[in-house]
C-alpha cells in the first residue's frame, strides 16, 4: 500500500511504471499527422482521438459489471455510480476539499523542506570528496530503510501531530533528491569540464554555465520521482496517524465500513499522483527545452 | 616542406595580425601509473612544427596520439621533457591553443552561437567585437542560418563544424584536431576534409591533426607523422610535397598513401 522506499527493485519498478506512463502519454499526444503515419505503418493499432478513452471506459465497465454481478455484496464492491454520488456529496459538503487541502499542504511543506535538504546534501557530496567519503555510506544505509519502517520510532519522538507527517514526507523526498543531485554532479561528462578548462572559464561562470545546466536534467527527474513517492508516503502515513487528509478519510471509511468513501480516496489519490507527475514533466520540458527541441 | 604553407599565408588577405605558432617538442616522455605498474605512453618524442604548418599524425590505437594532443593543449601537465609554443613552455590550457575532439563536445544547453561565444567568454573584448567574431566564424564553417540551433538539432557533420568554429574563434596560434572527422560517414567526411583545407587557407593557425585515416592524413598534411605503439613513439615522418587541392586519385598521392599504409601494417607491428 505505501511505497516501500528505495529497494533497488522497487525503484526500477517505479521507473518502469513511469516509463510506461510516459509512453502512454506520448501515445495520448499522438494526433493529426502522427496518427496518419502510424495508421500507415504495418502492425500498428489505429489511433484516433477517442482511443484514449478506451482503457478507462473498459475499466469502469468491468467495475460496473463486477459490482452488479451479484458475486460480491455491493457494500464490498461498491458500484461506480455510488462512488461518484459519494464524491459529489463530499464536494458539496466541503469534506473532500478540507481533506485534500490538508494533505496537499503537508505535501508542499514536507516536499519543500526535503527537496532543499536533498539538493544541498547531494551537491555537497557530489562536489566534495571528503563529504562523499564521510556521508555517502550513511546515506546509502538510510536510503535502504523504508520510510514506513520509521513511523513507529518517529511517533515516539515526535508524537502524532503535524510534525511527524511533514518529517516523513521530507525524508521520503530528501533521499531520492540527494541521490539525483549527487549522481548528477558526479556524472557531468568529463569533456564538458575539459571544454571549460580549455577556454579558461572562470569558476563562477563554470558553475553557472556548465555544472548547473549539466545537472539540471537528472536533478529534475529525481525531484519528480521524489514528488510521486512522497505523495504515496504521505497518504500511507495518514492512513496510520492523522485527524485529517485523504489517507485519514479512507481509514475512517474503512472503520465505519463505508467502502464508497475508501474508493473515493483511492481514485483521488491516483488522480492527484498522476497530475503531480504530469505537471512536473511539463515543468521539466519548459526548463530543459534544449533537450527536447 | 612548409614552403607551401608559407606561400598560402602570404596570399591571405585578411587584415587581422597573423600569429601562427611554432611548436617544439623535445624528448617528451609520458608515463601513467596503473595498479603500481608504470605504463609508458609516449617515449622520446621529438618534433618541430613550423608556423602555419599542417601536420597529420597517424598510428594505431594505443600509440598515444590522443595523449600527445592532450599534452599539447595543456589538459595534462604531468610529463617529462619540453613542449614549447613559440618558446613558451606549456603547463596548462591557454586561449592560444584550440582543440576539436572526435565527439563535437558542444554544450547541449547552448545554441551554436552561444557555444562558439563560450570560447570568447574569458577574452577581454567588447561585446560587439565578440558578436562579430562569432558571426564571422559561423560563416567560415558554413553554418549561417543555424546560429540559434541547439546541438541536438544538428547533424554530426554540422555539429563538428560548429566545434571547429568554436576552436578557431579566439584565433589560436595552433589548432589541434583529435580525429575530428572520425565519427562521420564517408561522404560527410570527404566533404569536411575539403572544408578543413579551405578553412586552413583562410586561417592562420598552425594545425595538428590526429587521425586513423591515412588518406585523410595525406590529403591535408604538409607532413605525416607515423607513430608506433607500445610505447608510443615516432616511427617516421613523411613529407607530402603535393600542391593543394590534392587529387586523391593521382599516382603521387597514392604512392605516399600506400607507403604509409605499408608502414602501419608492416612486420614490425606485432598484433
Amino acid at each position: 500500500m505505501v511505497d516501500q522506499v528505495t529497494g533497488g527493485s522497487v525503484f526500477s519498478a517505479q521507473a518502469k511504471t513511469r516509463r510506461s506512463l510516459e509512453s502512454f502519454f506520448s501515445w495520448l499526444a499522438a494526433s493529426g499527422p502522427k496518427t496518419a503515419v502510424a495508421a500507415n505503418a504495418p502492425r500498428t493499432l489505429k489511433r484516433t482521438g477517442l482511443t484514449i478513452l478506451l482503457s478507462p471506459v473498459l475499466l469502469l465497465a468491468g467495475w460496473f459489471a463486477l459490482s452488479h454481478s451479484g458475486l460480491f455484496p455491493t457494500e464490498v464492491v461498491v458500484p461506480p455510480e455510488e462512488v461518484a454520488a459519494t464524491f459529489w456529496d463530499m464536494v458539496r459538503s466541503g469534506d473532500l476539499q478540507r481533506n485534500l487541502s490538508s494533505s496537499l499542504g503537508r505535501l508542499a511543506i514536507g516536499y519543500g523542506i526535503g527537496a532543499g535538504i536533498g539538493l544541498l546534501l547531494g551537491s555537497f557530496m557530489g562536489l566534495s570528496r571528503n563529504a562523499e567519503a564521510y556521508l555517502h555510506p550513511t546515506f546509502q544505509l538510510i536510503r535502504q530503510l523504508p520510510t514506513i519502517a520509521l513511523i513507529p520510532g518517529f511517533i515516539m519522538v515526535l508524537g502524532i501531530g503535524e510534525t511527524v507527517k511533514i518529517v516523513l514526507v521530507a525524508k521520503a523526498t530528501a533521499l531520492p533528491v540527494a541521490l539525483a543531485a549527487f549522481e548528477g554532479v558526479k556524472g557531468i561528462p568529463r569533456v564538458y569540464l575539459d571544454v571549460a578548462d580549455i577556454y579558461k572559464i572562470r569558476p563562477l561562470t563554470r558553475f553557472f554555465r556548465v555544472i548547473l545546466p549539466a545537472t539540471v536534467p537528472p536533478v529534475l527527474s529525481g525531484m519528480r520521482i521524489a514528488l510521486s513517492r512522497s505523495w504515496m508516503v504521505l497518504v500511507g502515513t495518514e492512513l496510520l496517524i492523522a485527524d485529517s487528509g485523504i489517507g485519514q478519510m479512507m481509514e475512517w471509511g474503512r472503520q465505519v465500513f463505508r467502502i464508497d468513501l475508501v474508493l473515493v480516496g483511492v481514485v483521488i489519490t491516483g488522480v492527484i499522483g498522476f497530475t503531480l507527475d504530469k505537471s512536473f514533466r511539463l515543468l521539466e520540458r519548459r526548463l530543459v527545452r534544449w533537450r527536447y527541441r | 616542406m612548409s614552403g607551401g604553407a608559407m606561400a598560402r599565408l602570404d596570399d591571405d588577405k585578411r587584415s587581422e595580425p597573423s600569429h601562427p605558432g611554432a611548436l617544439a617538442i623535445k624528448s617528451l616522455n609520458k608515463r601513467y601509473r596503473m595498479d603500481g605498474r608504470i605504463l609508458q605512453v609516449l617515449q622520446d618524442i621529438d618534433l618541430n612544427i613550423l608556423p602555419g604548418e599542417f601536420v597529420s599524425i597517424v598510428g594505431r590505437s594505443g600509440c598515444g596520439k590522443s595523449t600527445l594532443l592532450r599534452l599539447i593543449v595543456g589538459l595534462e601537465a604531468d610529463y617529462d621533457g619540453d613542449i614549447l609554443l613559440d618558446d613558451q613552455p606549456i603547463r596548462s590550457t591557454s586561449l592560444d591553443r584550440g582543440i576539436v575532439f572526435q565527439d563535437h563536445s558542444l554544450l547541449p544547453w547552448m545554441t551554436v552561437e552561444q557555444n562558439i561565444g563560450f570560447a570568447l567568454l574569458t577574452l577581454d573584448l567588447p561585446e560587439s567585437e565578440k558578436k562579430r567574431r562569432v558571426a564571422e566564424h559561423i560563416d567560415l564553417v558554413n553554418l549561417s542560418g543555424f546560429a540559434k540551433a541547439y546541438p541536438r538539432e544538428l547533424s554530426g557533420g554540422m555539429a563538428q563544424r560548429a566545434a571547429i568554429a568554436r576552436a578557431l574563434v579566439n584565433e589560436p596560434k595552433i589548432l589541434l584536431l583529435d580525429e575530428p572527422l572520425g565519427a562521420l560517414d564517408a561522404l560527410t567526411r570527404i566533404h569536411l576534409q575539403r572544408e578543413l583545407q579551405r578553412i586552413r587557407t583562410q586561417n592562420r593557425s598552425t594545425m595538428i591533426m590526429v587521425t586513423h585515416d591515412v588518406e585523410e592524413a595525406v590529403y591535408l598534411g604538409d607532413r605525416v607523422v607515423v607513430m608506433d605503439a607500445n610505447p608510443g613513439r615516432i616511427g617516421r615522418v613523411v613529407t607530402v610535397p603535393l600542391p593543394h587541392p590534392r587529387d586523391r586519385g593521382s599516382r603521387a598521392f597514392q604512392h605516399i598513401r600506400d607507403e604509409i599504409l605499408a608502414d602501419l601494417t608492416g612486420a614490425h607491428d606485432t598484433d
